[in-house]
């Protein structure tokens, strides 16, 4: 299964199309990163979309995201230069993320705007509050605009971390939850990834996959799927 | 006694109802049923999650639920939970059900003895007797354990919505706290469906409910409870004045013979009374 293919089964379960689905949260649970999620939507926004990407890399590098992206058929230098892409590092407090997101919202005042941060809990680490964390959620579901996709680890020894985490889970329009394999490693599986998505209270959709990472991409096997 | 029933219909009254929940077995389904069952109040729901736009496509579409827009708000300040519902009552007239989802969210951004307080003002019969009822959602993933058992320790009725290995099928505990101090346990299992309902699973031995808190026995040399045989002999006992005011119980009649010198009258001597 090429990289394309696995792409666009993942758009059928993930429908970024829904304005529904405006707020996105990849936890990451030990050792598994929500670097592929993250890929995913700029995929599809470079690709299915003339929406801009404003990226903040609190914990990676403009080149790790850029070797990443060239793996998902996309290159962020060119799109940088198409005016597309803004990659912002060094952003240290709730307050700053904010204003990147005021300014993305100013410098393109008609249609939606994508903000992708790569780790929203490590500003915990940084000395940031819960609560203002959070707070910055909130700030971004009130802006019809703006889409945003985050990643959050879930550490499994801080406390702070795992509320973090599922407080940002309740707020997303869908969770992708990332884990390693229960059982230890594997040959043919690097993880689990399990996106769930609740319409309303009644429609449930509720999809696990096995994922594997190579050098050069990524291949899913559906594991269990409840839809309502 | 069928405390998810009671709770639901809303037959008992109930000020404070706390229901915990995770977010993979979410309780916001219980906010629904019971603002289908509270059609002649006024119901109002604090929005601390989403986006009021989002709560009115959850709840049923009727014209005595309102909606209130109490998340958090990064660059302004938003009102305390205690002013948003003395504002709520300045208004309204009906008794009213205040429904909150997320206390959790709320509890993040407020001290724990302030949120305490609140919801002890709120569900006060004194200060704001048209509050009827207050259900809360906590979330367990989110809030602190001791935090959501000192509420648990104030409400009236606790329910615990558990996720199972179907997403769409949840195990719900229920404690409720009756008037006389018993807490009486009822556990349940039950689908969400896709017409707005919760469908209780009949396969489960029906209901569990146990008296946790019971009157204690070995305390005095005389027996305080009563056994099975005394408490139906009890049930069954009819005390003598209850036959009187059951009118096809009347087994006496007067016969009265007039003698020759009374004046018998056929008519009505209270025939002029206005009764």
């Amino acid at each position: 299964m090429s990289n394309v293919n696995v792409l666009e089964e993942l758009k059928l379960v993930l429908k970024p199309d829904l304005p529904e689905r405006r707020m996105v949260c990849a936890e990451e649970t030990d050792t598994s990163k929500a670097d592929i999620i993250l890929s995913f939507y700029m995929w599809y926004v470079f690709n299915k979309t003339d929406s801009p990407v404003c990226m903040v890399g609190i914990r990676d590098t403009y080149g790790h995201y850029q070797n990443v992206g060239l793996k998902f058929h996309y290159n962020l230098l060119l799109m940088t230069n198409k005016k597309r892409f803004t990659f912002i590092e060094s952003v240290m407090t709730v307050g700053r993320l904010v204003e990147c997101a005021q300014n993305l919202l100013e410098q393109h005042p008609v249609g939606n705007v994508y903000m992708i941060v790569d780790d929203i809990s490590a500003l915990l680490f940084l000395g940031e509050k819960l609560e203002e964390i959070i707070g910055f959620l909130m700030f971004t579901k009130r802006h019809q605009r703006l889409y945003l996709v985050f990643g959050c680890w879930k550490h499994k020894f801080d406390e702070t971390a795992k509320r973090l985490t599922s407080a940002a889970s309740h707020l997303a329009d869908i969770r992708v939850s990332l884990a390693p394999l229960v059982t230890g490693f594997s040959n043919s599986a690097t993880g689990t990834m399990r996106i769930t998505s609740n319409e309303s209270i009644y429609q449930i959709e509720d999809v696990s996959y096995l994922y594997k990472l190579f050098d050069n991409g990524l291949t899913l096997s559906l594991n269990s799927k409840t839809v309502r | 006694m069928d405390v998810y029933d009671s709770i639901i219909r809303g037959t008992q009254p109930n000020r404070l109802i706390i229901i915990e929940d995770s977010f993979l077995a979410k309780g916001q389904f219980i906010l629904h049923l019971i603002s289908e069952n509270r059609k002649s109040h006024d119901i109002h729901v604090l929005c601390f999650e989403h986006l009021v736009s989002q709560y009115q496509k959850l709840f049923p579409s009727l014209s005595n639920i309102h909606y209130y827009d109490c998340m958090t708000n990064i660059l302004s300040s938003t009102l305390s939970m205690y002013e948003t519902v003395t504002n709520i009552i300045a208004q309204s007239t009906k008794n009213v059900v205040i429904l909150i989802d997320s206390l959790s969210m709320y509890l993040l951004g407020t001290d724990f003895r302030n949120v305490y307080k609140e919801v002890l003002e709120i569900t006060s019969l004194e200060k704001v007797p048209n509050v009827v009822q207050l259900v809360a959602v906590i979330h367990e993933d989110v809030t602190e354990k001791h935090y959501t058992e000192h509420l648990k320790n104030i409400c009236k009725t606790y329910i615990h919505v558990q996720n199972t290995n179907n997403p769409l099928v949840l195990n719900l505990r229920l404690e409720h706290k009756r008037s006389n101090g018993k807490c009486v346990v009822q556990k349940l299992k039950g689908e969400l469906k896709s017409d707005c309902t919760f469908k209780l699973i009949n396969d489960l031995l029906p209901q569990t409910i146990e008296e946790e808190k019971g009157i204690p026995k070995n305390l005095a040399s005389f027996k305080l409870d009563l056994q099975e045989n005394e408490k139906k002999a009890k049930e069954e006992l009819v005390l003598p004045y209850t036959l009187v005011q059951n009118a096809s119980n009347i087994g006496g009649i007067i016969h009265y013979i007039p003698d020759e010198a009374d004046d018998w009258d056929e008519e009505d001597p209270d025939d002029d009374l206005e009764i």
